[in-house]
């Protein structure tokens, strides 16, 4: 028999090694404020505008498949742009974490993707949509000013992966031939979306780098790093309570795979697992093949062990999320799904306290208000 | 029980009472901040006794007089009680009370009848999306059968979120308000609820059915919502335990809950969950006053309630001031720039609400400001957030102001005691 070790002991023990011989930390005196200059400099200037690049570059794709297949609806044309839909959702979960500046403004996160949708908005707007199909909606520009929840990735989740809305396309029926251009119409404002975050990205950085006294919206770097904190520590909650959270429910019975993220798409894992890449990358400084190791929140970090200890415990997390399939039901299929989903929200758990302790705290950037506070 | 934690596990180091200037103790300006909330929730139950006396004058002589006379006092109940939810963050005491009085949003086909082309006839989330108690004596919920031939306070309570679905509201200020008013069948257009006074005559003249079970119904959860503020009232008074609370210790804990409500329903829940969530689907259901089209008022008295307990100041409903040391006070004494820019950002998130009362008092209630194409309108509510947003940025400098944060590090549970994590 193999023995299979929980996750807990698994962290647990990697924290406990790498702690031998550590003495206990006496009181740090403050980081001064020009440290976290680099950082910032770093984290917004050079890891992430060629990750908006991307983002962009992948929604101008979808928009293109998305009216090829328009053109000429066939089965063929549809995976396509399912298949364009899930390399744009890949890296726009990767930048979804990074909540600050453009990605928030004037609510540009939530019109790139409306959700949780606590309230069910998204549902009875969409079913009164298709009984108007007003033309506004076929109109990239118009539909830019339309409910949140009606653009964005999770409306082009339904209008591709839904049951029936694929064969309705492919026939051209008087809903397909609504949906393909109303598909199109978001694919298209999407493209739109990235574009504009891509183009606004460089002041925000700029400014951010240039935090001080003189500034009116970041009055020290440090002041300014603290939404990078925020961004990680905020990212780990949403994932644990959230996006693992509601499909969990309050027991097994309870479960329910519809309350995830991407459900449709079968990829709520899968956002998970990119979640993660993108969250690294505000500790590390690398970002794929982008930035360079030690130069994220990392650098202000004075203890190499807590580091090792901290990298090695995220690697494990993502680890299982990577060996796990893209989509919550497929696992909840599972004799052991529940359990398995459940130690999943442990370990994100047991991050978000090591960032909460050990980030925060070396870092001196722990605090604040977030957007999670209100119901 | 949701409350912001702005003090991650860092140590508290009190340097309250060091400062170079002339600043009030702790001591002093937190037993300002339970002044006031005395008198808020003192008032708010003044307030709802009123319209419990009007509700129970219009089940007695049902008339458009007396329906008239109920709503105007449901109106004038939520000044008072808006101005305490910045309470609400911050002091556990009262978040997990407060849902009893003030939950949002409902699903009203729990209480009563509704338009179901609009509401729709089912939810995958909610089994009791249309039980219509008013309207079934028993009750069949998730396969539990409920006896409902008594409406009373009971019955009120034991349907409030059932199947632990925070969407069945079936007591507060908004099941009454939904009572009072009705749904909204305008969408985004002008025009609040409907309901006619005749949805509680007698005899031939109900209409929809049911007028007496929805008058027993009305009484009942105004019955409640009394005793609900009276508890939370007492809490308050010398003695009680949300005062205790606050005042024990060095301050600090009782300064870091003025913080933490300012902060949070500034951010999260009034300019995040109340007002941009609105803005960004264009959607009348996303109001918080849905029924009545009070909306407006009830985010202008959650923007001046902030503003009150950073000031030390509360006027109340009869006029008179309750008024004593502040934070405002505290953080002038540490740092004269921040009060100064706070109580300017304060000011203007004060005003940005008030632009939004004076627009629907010309006729164009917040539902229509969030109207998709309407950029002027929109443009009003996002000045609010806005405003809101950037107040917030200032209260979190307070927490460095008045010594509060001293974020220090303290070592790492995760190394120092692994078994602490377990």
């Amino acid at each position: 028999m193999i023995f299979k070790p929980s996750w807990r002991s698994l962290l647990l023990s990697t924290t406990t090694v790498l702690a031998v011989g550590l003495s206990a930390p006496g009181a740090k005196a403050d980081i001064p404020d020009e440290s976290y200059q680099p950082v910032l400099a770093h984290l917004l200037g050079t890891v992430m505008p060629p990750k908006l690049d991307e983002f962009h570059t992948a929604t101008e794709e979808l928009s293109e498949e998305f009216r090829d297949f328009c053109s000429d609806p066939d089965n063929g044309g549809l995976e396509d742009t399912q298949a364009a839909y899930h390399a744009a959702m890949d890296i726009w979960q990767e930048i979804q974490p990074w909540r600050m500046g453009p990605l928030v403004a004037n609510g540009r996160d939530q019109h790139i993707e409306y959700w949780p949708d606590k309230h069910g908005t998204a549902a009875r707007q969409f079913r009164k949509l298709m009984f108007d199909k007003p033309a506004a909606y076929t109109d990239p520009e118009q539909l830019a000013g339309a409910s949140a929840a009606l653009q964005g990735f999770p409306a082009l989740e339904e209008v591709l992966f839904a049951d029936d809305h694929g064969d309705q396309m492919i026939a051209a029926d008087e809903d397909g031939v609504f949906l393909c251009q109303y598909g199109t119409a978001i694919a298209t404002n999407l493209g739109t979306l990235s574009g504009e975050l891509q183009a606004e990205w460089p002041e925000f950085a700029t400014a951010m780098e240039n935090a001080g006294p003189d500034s009116m919206d970041y009055p020290s770097a440090k002041f300014a790093a603290t939404d990078l904190y925020r961004a990680l520590h905020e990212g780990l909650l949403i994932i644990s309570t959230q996006k693992l959270a509601r499909p969990l429910g309050e027991n097994a019975e309870d479960a329910r795979a519809s309350r995830g993220e991407s459900p449709l798409a079968g990829r709520s894992l899968r956002n998970i697992e990119h979640n993660l890449i993108g969250l690294f990358a505000i500790y590390d400084g690398t970002w794929g093949d982008v930035g360079e190791e030690g130069k994220g929140l990392a650098a202000l970090i004075d203890n190499s062990l807590l580091d090792r200890s901290f990298k090695l415990n995220w690697q494990t997390v993502s680890d299982t999320v990577a060996d796990l399939p893209p989509s919550v039901a497929e696992v909840l299929d599972q004799s052991d799904g529940y359990a398995t989903l459940s130690d999943l929200k442990g370990q994100i758990e047991f991050l978000t306290m090591l960032v909460e302790n050990d980030v925060g705290g070396n870092t001196q950037l722990g605090g604040g208000f977030n957007a999670l506070d209100g119901d | 029980m949701k409350i912001a934690k702005i003090l991650g596990t860092a140590a508290l180091v009190s340097t309250l009472g060091a400062q170079a200037y002339a600043a009030p103790a702790a001591k002093d300006v937190l037993t300002t901040y339970a002044d006031i909330a005395h008198a808020g929730y003192e008032d708010s139950l003044i307030t709802a006794k009123a319209l419990q006396a009007a509700i129970d004058e219009l089940v007695a002589n049902p008339s458009a007089a007396t329906f008239d006379a109920a709503k105007s006092a449901w109106l004038a109940s939520r000044a008072p009680y808006q101005q305490t939810e910045v309470y609400r963050f911050g002091n556990a005491i009262v978040d997990d009370w407060e849902g009893k009085v003030n939950a949002w949003p409902l699903d009203e086909g729990l209480i009563d009848y509704v338009e179901t082309g609009l509401y729709g006839e089912e939810s995958e989330e909610n089994p009791a999306y249309t039980a219509n108690v008013i309207a079934n004596p028993t009750l069949t919920i998730s396969g539990e059968t409920i006896d409902a031939s008594t409406i009373d306070a009971a019955l009120l309570e034991s349907l409030h979120e059932i199947d632990d679905v925070e969407a069945n509201v079936a007591t507060g200020y908004h099941a009454i308000e939904f009572l009072l008013w009705g749904q909204d069948l305008h969408g985004t257009d002008a025009g609040a609820g409907e309901r006619k006074w005749t949805d509680y005559a007698a005899g031939d003249d109900c209409t929809n059915g049911n007028c007496d079970r929805r008058g027993e119904y009305l009484q009942a959860a105004a019955d409640l919502m009394v005793s609900d503020l009276e508890w939370i009232t007492e809490q308050w008074a010398e003695g009680g335990e949300a005062r205790e609370t606050v005042l024990e210790g060095d301050g600090v804990p009782g300064l870091t809950a003025i913080v933490t409500g300012m902060g949070s329903l500034s951010y999260g829940e009034l300019g995040g969950e109340r007002t941009k969530l609105g803005l960004l689907l264009h959607d009348p259901e996303e109001e918080h006053d849905c029924f009545s089209d009070n909306t407006h008022n009830s985010h202008y008295y959650d923007a001046l309630g902030i503003q009150n307990v950073y000031l030390g100041r509360y006027t109340r409903v009869d006029g008179s001031v309750v008024e004593g040391p502040s934070l405002s006070d505290l953080v002038a004494a540490n740092d004269a720039g921040l009060d100064t820019e706070l109580r300017g950002k304060l000011a203007a998130s004060v005003v940005a609400g008030k632009v939004m009362v004076t627009r629907a008092k010309g006729g164009e209630a917040f539902d229509q400001l969030i109207a998709m194409g309407n950029e002027d309108g929109n443009a009003v509510v996002q000045a609010f957030v806005d405003a809101l947003v950037d107040q917030t940025k200032s209260i979190e400098q307070i927490i460095a102001a008045v010594g509060i944060d001293g974020i220090e590090f303290e070592g790492s549970d995760s190394l120092d005691n692994p078994s602490a994590v377990n």
